[in-house]
């Protein structure tokens, strides 16, 4: 080895060991406000800026190369600058969305100051694409009782003909989202379903919760496996994005809730991961950045479920949005129009350690729905039309059996099984 | 602003194996288009700290997907002779590139590359990846392939390549990298002969 070569691989091993020392310690960054708990009260707003598309920049390195970090500092130091003009405490350090051409900063106003006002100023300044108050959302589920024994029949698998349904298609391979609390990954009846598991919360340690594992289990637990229930795709891969949390109290009807840059994150991670269905069995109130994305995940064939809430004008967002599936409970007779209903009470699902038990809420008919399209969009390219038949031609009781004889029609094999089904009853 | 033990370009060293402070100025405009202004930073004869380049460049970019965006653009680089005062390496040359999340590529095309009357084309394809403890990786590969040149001049096309590590400290980049060219002497600028060369620098945003 010569002199030369010596040398390069010495200082090369020396660079290396600094950077690796360093490792251990956090990255230096600007100052973070710790974050409190999110309730309806809280008083941050998001403030997006625009990101650039990435391009070339001659500079230090070899000359020029592609790369965002000039920007994402630059960003950084005009969300702070806006942060010290308008008296806020910038909380984080920016979330970029490149499908929205947008980057998104969290600040806090004073308890002195109304945070409507301070939007409403934010939004004006000719830096900053828009802002918005920080939202919060309630997922759609209620339970019965705890630690009940597993109830012996899932109400799709008599009024959806689930075991038929599976004859012709399992949803295998269907990427599912499950934007929602922490799943319970290890669960008997989930392991081996998801794909990702991936946490957007911040400051909230992940354990399994209650509402995100239910919703998981309906859609896609597993089948055959002589234990606990059959999801509805028991063939789709879920990502089990956590976006919401459920209340510190451990009783069962502590709510489960996110806020609008944790659903963004996830809905952005989904869409980036070319998820098929995106499942949100949960509510609030519109929100133009969640809008937007929910905007692009249709645009690119996603379909996106969402719960529908009475109580809220036009069942609350995202329901509300042009293109999403309306899923409301079977129980609420009749389903307002455009507005598709499931089943929704007494579900048996999976629980967190280990455990069933029976729910009840559209955050589960949302959930059914979400399995449903699964089935439809099996061998089917992403991009696909997933259109459900239901008791009227704008919703009402979603006829699964319908919808997924309507989706095969072309598939051969299989449709000739379900004709042959269909004739005999 | 970054400082390097030795800027280089395409495998050959543009500041005479000398360190280099570089000045880079940026901005993006709303609608995709972009401008960027470099001056580069060495030692004069006089051994005092003088201008020994400058790079100027305008381009416009578009995001076509989450992942990938597409630019185009124009940029002039200047060299000065470490011990004249006037500009005696410069090009300009006309780019189109693609960027995705972990790769880009570029290709280059210069009517008269650092001589008059040679015509060159060059390709490159860079990643980057981050690897354990905020550690990142980059890597380069290019080839510049020569499409004319006059008589006078050897038309002659190379291949360079580069490996590098990187790690942010807040505003503060550091970086090191080996890079290396298939042919020992720059055939179109007068540089020292080329060898592995292992680089360090600091770069601070602001």
């Amino acid at each position: 080895m010569s002199a030369t070569w010596r040398s390069i691989v010495r200082a090369a091993l020396a660079f290396v060991a600094i950077l690796a020392l360093d490792g251990a310690r956090p990255t230096l960054a600007a100052p973070v406000a710790s974050v409190e708990p999110a309730t309806p009260e809280a008083r941050e707003l998001l403030v997006m800026l625009r990101l650039s598309a990435d391009h070339y920049r001659p500079n230090a390195s070899y000359g020029g190369a592609y790369g965002d970090q000039m920007t994402r500092n630059a960003r950084r130091r005009l969300a702070q600058a806006i942060a010290r003009q308008y008296g806020l405490v910038l909380v984080d350090n920016g979330w970029a969305m490149p499908l929205v051409g947008l980057d998104c900063y969290v600040m806090r106003v004073a308890e002195d100051r109304p945070v409507e006002e301070v939007v409403s100023q934010v939004s004006h300044d000719p830096r900053v694409a828009w802002s918005e108050p920080m939202r919060l959302y309630r997922t759609q589920g209620r339970y019965d009782r705890e630690n009940d024994p597993l109830f012996p029949v899932q109400p799709a698998a008599q009024a959806w003909r689930l075991a038929d349904l599976h004859r012709v298609a399992t949803g295998r391979g269907v990427k599912v989202a499950v934007v929602d609390s922490q799943v319970e990954v290890a669960h008997p009846d989930l392991a081996g379903q998801i794909l990702i598991d991936r946490d957007f919360v911040s400051d909230r340690p992940a354990t399994a919760e209650r509402h995100g594992t239910g919703v998981a289990g309906v859609i896609a637990a597993k089948a055959g496996n002589g234990m606990g229930i059959a999801g509805v795709a028991p063939g789709a891969r879920l990502l089990a994005l956590r976006a919401c949390w459920q209340g510190r109290d451990s009783a069962p009807s502590a709510p489960t809730v996110c806020d609008t840059l944790s659903l963004a994150k996830a809905i952005h991670f989904a869409v980036d991961q070319r998820a098929e269905v995106i499942n949100l069995s949960l509510t609030g109130p519109p929100d133009r950045l969640l809008a937007q994305l929910i905007a692009v995940a249709m645009a690119r064939g996603i379909s996106v479920v969402a719960a529908f809430d009475p109580s809220l004008p036009k069942g609350g967002f995202p329901a509300s949005e042009p293109g999403v599936i309306a899923v409301a409970a079977e129980s609420l007779s009749p389903s307002p129009p455009g507005v598709y209903s499931a089943p929704d009470r007494d579900v048996p699902t999976t629980q967190p350690g280990d455990k069933w038990n029976l729910v009840n809420g559209s955050s589960y008919a949302a959930a059914h729905v979400s399995g449903l399209i699964a089935l439809v969009r099996e061998g089917r390219p992403l991009g696909s039309k997933a259109l459900l038949v239901a008791a009227q031609p704008t919703g009402g009781l979603v006829d699964a059996y319908a919808t997924l004889f309507q989706a095969s029609r072309s598939c051969g094999r299989p449709c000739a099984m379900v004709a042959r089904n269909e004739s005999a009853r | 602003m970054s400082l390097q033990s030795d800027y280089r370009i395409r495998g050959y060293s543009m500041s005479h194996g000398q360190p280099a402070a570089l000045l880079n100025l940026s901005y993006d405009h709303d609608s995709g288009v972009y401008l960027n202004g470099v001056a580069i930073v060495g030692r004069d004869r006089e051994d005092s700290p003088a201008v020994t380049g400058v790079v100027e460049n305008i381009g416009y970019a578009r995001r076509l997907s989450s992942r990938t965006s597409a630019d185009v653009g124009v940029v002039h680089s200047e060299y000065f002779q470490r011990y004249g005062t006037t500009g005696t390496g410069r090009y300009t040359e006309a780019y189109v590139g693609l960027t995705s999340a972990h790769l880009s590529s570029r290709l280059s095309y210069s009517p008269d590359y650092f001589r008059h009357g040679i015509s060159t084309l060059y390709g490159e394809v860079n990643g980057g990846w981050e690897t354990v403890a905020g550690i990142r990786l980059d890597a380069h590969i290019g080839y510049l392939d020569c499409l004319e040149a006059p008589r006078r001049h050897r038309c002659t096309s190379q291949y360079d390549w580069r490996l590098g590590l990187s790690r942010q400290f807040g505003p503060l980049d550091l970086s090191a990298s080996l890079s290396d060219a298939e042919s020992k002497r720059n055939l179109f600028y007068q540089s020292p002969d080329r060898a592995p060369a292992f680089v360090v620098g600091a770069s601070w945003a602001f």
